[in-house]
């Protein structure tokens, strides 16, 4: 059977399981959201060590950056031995790094527009930053140096791999993980346009899986709701957060996207046990996995359920009960 | 009655096809094991290629598509507390409709498979029309995509006259119980097997030979157009591969990772189609439009790539035994096609260094932006091929040839290296040993003088001859330095 028993409420959260490769993501905040440019520059000089590439080429590691709301994340997949080989040769580019930043090699990163446009035009990160070597070292410095990255693995997570992650997300800087603000609103209301709905969960209570389970089903019904009924907007991109979930919604339809969304939220909701299967399938699928393995480890959740959860009714109605929403919307 | 198809070796992947009386065979991969949390589970029938567009439209009736149908949502919802997540795949062998449940429903799933087959509208009815409608519209802003699927196929996606007829016509000759598949990936307990042979699965379906019209699909030219809304390339290329499942995916990920180091595209998709090709299409600049054109043959440079390539073969090997629902194209098209599905985590490194042609024709699309793209101003500049490692055996009659020899060890000789190359004999008996002796030392002042091979790079070593070794053997190897 599968032993999910990680290693959580720490820096490094690791959920095993059977599948023969893993899953790994190694993420810090944005302070107010601002210095994607900067994250982007450092996590691309570190990962554009020669060595460090070398390693993740021949040894079948694939990785790629990617901002998520306040989040940077580094995520990727690899088998045991080849995440194993990457992470020893990493410890080593940590070290190097401020001797390359010394020597000007490392270049400054360009940002791809349509991935990130939305997360930064929400968090006002579009004006440019300081990417002078002392601005880049302090980063480097408060993250990469002093354990302000954590960790997920999900996957095969033999006992030295482990080991070896809980040295790269070591833990440290404990007050940067603090459940972020909502975004700042723009006063002007969205006009017709490529935008973004951004509707957001914020936990009253502890979370929990009860909790997990009723918001995702809320949030599942609205995401049916405005895809196949509507048919206004099928894009969507989940970011969690210590106390809650943010759901960021790609739309042409801003405005009609938002009022939808505000109808449907605004219905009485009951969660059922019924959906339970479908939120487990939701777990489990591939296209999750990652995503599953980072929720339950910024919620604290030390497992994630081998087999169908069993919540009453009753649990899942008071576990409804614990949140706030908040909907905003942006036009890109 | 079952066919047992599987191997027995390490990790050697195989299905087991168990047939049922009236009702559609169930296929199993063992290997798979059952104790994941989720199971995917795909019905499938075969078709011909012309009729994959006619397959998707039928697979949208069979997965309960039209939810303004009352049956067709109560089924939906019945899927939704069962925790089933749905997928359709549809190619020219076959189409399937896909779910994905939780490890203890697979019975529960395919009673809900064979509850859609049963609910199949056997009349013409709105649901067909308006199925018929989301598949035409499902193309609406992919225009380029659906002229390039047209242009590979040789024919309209939709046939031009789609009535309902020909839909009952296909659903009649292709969906007949004991002409479907029924795909689990894993194995299945004894009990389980039981209950879903239990099953019902009544449906007034009469087997009909030849009602629809055949459409040939002529083979495909290789097109080049010019189209200046394709900034910056598209190609849709069927791409030769190899004929065994397991060097295929050796194939595809030697592809992958050589095209995504040189000249990353854009966007790509890279599906298995039938027995030896992959479908690729993608969106290029000039630099990977002009890496395709030139790529003959694909084979490992050095021992690094082909590591690379190893690696990358394992990870997708994992990840493909982990999660089949996301890779039906693997684990549905040789059922469909009759064949073994054999694969294995590791191949021998002869594999890569072998290599394999690489042949893609089908539609190239581009503008003249192409040639003034500047990354393909200057072509990456090529890499040199590297020298083999001399290893020759001459067996007579006559002298060897020295001069091939001393040709190919001044194309692999880089001083300094450590280890020099040996001239070998080999006797039998101790009384040839002088004579082959001085044999060799003749041979190696030939060398040295006449075709100028350094003293310190030949060395000379007599060894007893080896069980079915020719007995008049001369050899002449060199080592990596």
């Amino acid at each position: 059977m599968f032993s999910l028993l990680s290693l959580w409420a720490q820096a490094l959260c690791a959920y095993t399981q059977e599948t023969g490769y893993v899953q790994w993501l190694l993420f810090h905040p944005l302070e107010h959201g601002h210095g994607e440019a900067v994250a982007r520059t450092v996590v691309e000089g570190l990962f554009g060590d020669s060595v460090l590439r070398q390693v993740a080429y021949t040894h079948g590691v694939r990785y790629r950056f990617q901002r998520r709301g306040q989040w940077v994340c580094l995520e990727g997949e690899a088998t045991p031995e080849g995440l194993f080989t990457l992470f020893h040769v990493l410890r080593g580019a940590i070290q190097r790094f401020p001797q390359r930043l010394q020597q000007n090699a490392i270049p400054i990163a360009e940002s791809p527009p349509e991935l990130n446009r939305g997360f930064q035009i929400a968090y006002e990160d579009t004006l440019p930053v300081d990417l002078s070597p002392l601005a880049l070292t302090q980063y480097f410095t408060r993250y990469w140096q002093a354990g302000g990255v954590r960790g997920v693995l999900r996957g095969k997570i033999p006992t030295p791999l482990l080991h070896l992650a809980q040295e790269i997300a070591a833990g440290g800087v404990s007050e940067l993980y603090w459940p972020p603000q909502p975004p700042p609103a723009l006063s002007s209301p969205a006009h017709q346009g490529p935008g973004v709905v951004y509707i957001r969960w914020q936990l009253s209570g502890s979370p929990s899986l009860a909790v997990w389970a009723a918001l995702w089903q809320q949030a599942d019904a609205l995401l049916h709701y405005l895809c196949a009924e509507r048919q206004i907007a099928c894009q969507a991109q989940w970011v969690p957060f210590m106390k809650g979930v943010e759901l960021w919604i790609e739309t042409g339809l801003p405005y009609a996207t938002q009022q939808a969304a505000q109808d449907f939220l605004s219905r009485p909701f009951c969660p059922s046990p019924q959906r339970l299967p479908a939120f487990f399938t939701w777990l489990h699928r591939a296209e999750n996995f990652l995503l599953a393995g980072w929720w339950a480890c910024l919620w604290q959740i030390p497992q994630l359920p081998t087999a169908i959860p069993t919540l009453s009714a009753k649990e899942l109605q008071r576990a409804a009960r614990g949140w706030q929403l908040i909907i905003h919307t942006w036009n890109l | 009655m079952g066919t047992a198809l599987w191997g027995l070796l390490g990790l050697i992947y195989g299905q087991v096809i168990e047939l049922q009386s009236g009702k559609p065979r169930l296929v199993t991969f063992p290997e798979l094991g059952s104790k994941r949390p989720l199971l995917w589970v795909a019905l499938a029938w075969r078709h011909p290629p012309a009729y994959q567009e006619l397959g998707r439209i039928v697979a949208f009736l069979v997965a309960q598509e039209d939810t303004l149908n009352p049956s067709s949502a109560a089924l939906r919802r019945q899927l939704g507390n069962l925790g089933g997540h749905l997928s359709l795949w549809s190619m020219p062998e076959g189409a399937a409709v896909c779910l994905t449940v939780p490890r203890r429903a697979a019975v529960e799933a395919v009673s809900w498979l064979y509850a859609a087959l049963r609910a199949l509208p056997l009349q013409d009815s709105l649901a067909w029309q308006r199925l018929r409608q989301r598949a035409a519209k499902a193309w609406t802003g992919f225009a380029l995509k659906q002229e390039v699927e047209w242009l590979l196929r040789g024919s309209p996606l939709l046939p031009p006259s789609l009535a309902w007829p020909q839909a009952l016509a296909y659903i009649q000759r292709y969906l007949a119980p004991e002409s479907l598949y029924v795909i689990f990936g894993g194995s299945l307990s004894f009990r389980e097997k039981f209950q879903i042979g239990r099953l019902p699965l009544k449906i007034p379906l009469k087997p009909v030979s030849d009602s629809l019209p055949s459409l040939a699909v002529p083979p495909i030219p290789d097109t080049l157009i010019q189209n200046l809304w394709a900034y910056p390339g598209y190609v849709g290329l069927l791409v030769e591969g190899p004929l065994n499942w397991k060097e295929r995916l050796a194939f595809r990920e030697a592809f992958l990772s050589r095209w995504q180091r040189e000249a990353p595209p854009l966007q790509w998709s890279l599906h298995l189609r039938d027995r030896t090709h992959l479908l690729l299409q993608a969106r290029l600049d000039g630099r990977s439009y002009a890496f395709l054109r030139r790529l003959s043959t694909l084979t490992a440079q050095d021992s690094l790539e082909a590591q690379a390539w190893q690696a990358a073969f394992e990870l997708f090997f994992r990840k493909v035994c982990a999660h089949p629902e996301e890779y039906p194209d693997l684990w549905i098209t040789p059922v469909l096609m009759g064949d073994t599905l054999r694969l294995m985590d590791t191949l021998p490194a002869q594999v890569w260094r072998n290599g394999w042609p690489f042949r893609a024709r089908g539609v190239w699309i581009g503008n003249e932006t192409l040639a003034l793209d500047t990354l393909v101003s200057t072509p990456p500049p090529a890499r040199p091929p590297a020298a083999a490692v001399p290893d020759f055996l001459w067996t007579g009659p006559g002298l060897p040839p020295l001069g091939e020899w001393a040709a190919a060890f001044r194309l692999f000789w880089k001083p300094p290296c450590r280890r020099p190359c040996e001239l070998s004999a080999y006797y039998r008996t101790v009384r040839e040993r002088k004579r082959l002796t001085e044999y060799l030392h003749q041979l190696r002042l030939e060398l040295i003088r006449t075709h100028q091979i350094p003293p310190e790079a030949l060395e000379i070593y007599l060894r007893p001859l080896p069980v079915g070794f020719p007995p008049k053997a001369i050899r002449f190897r060199c080592f990596r330095c």
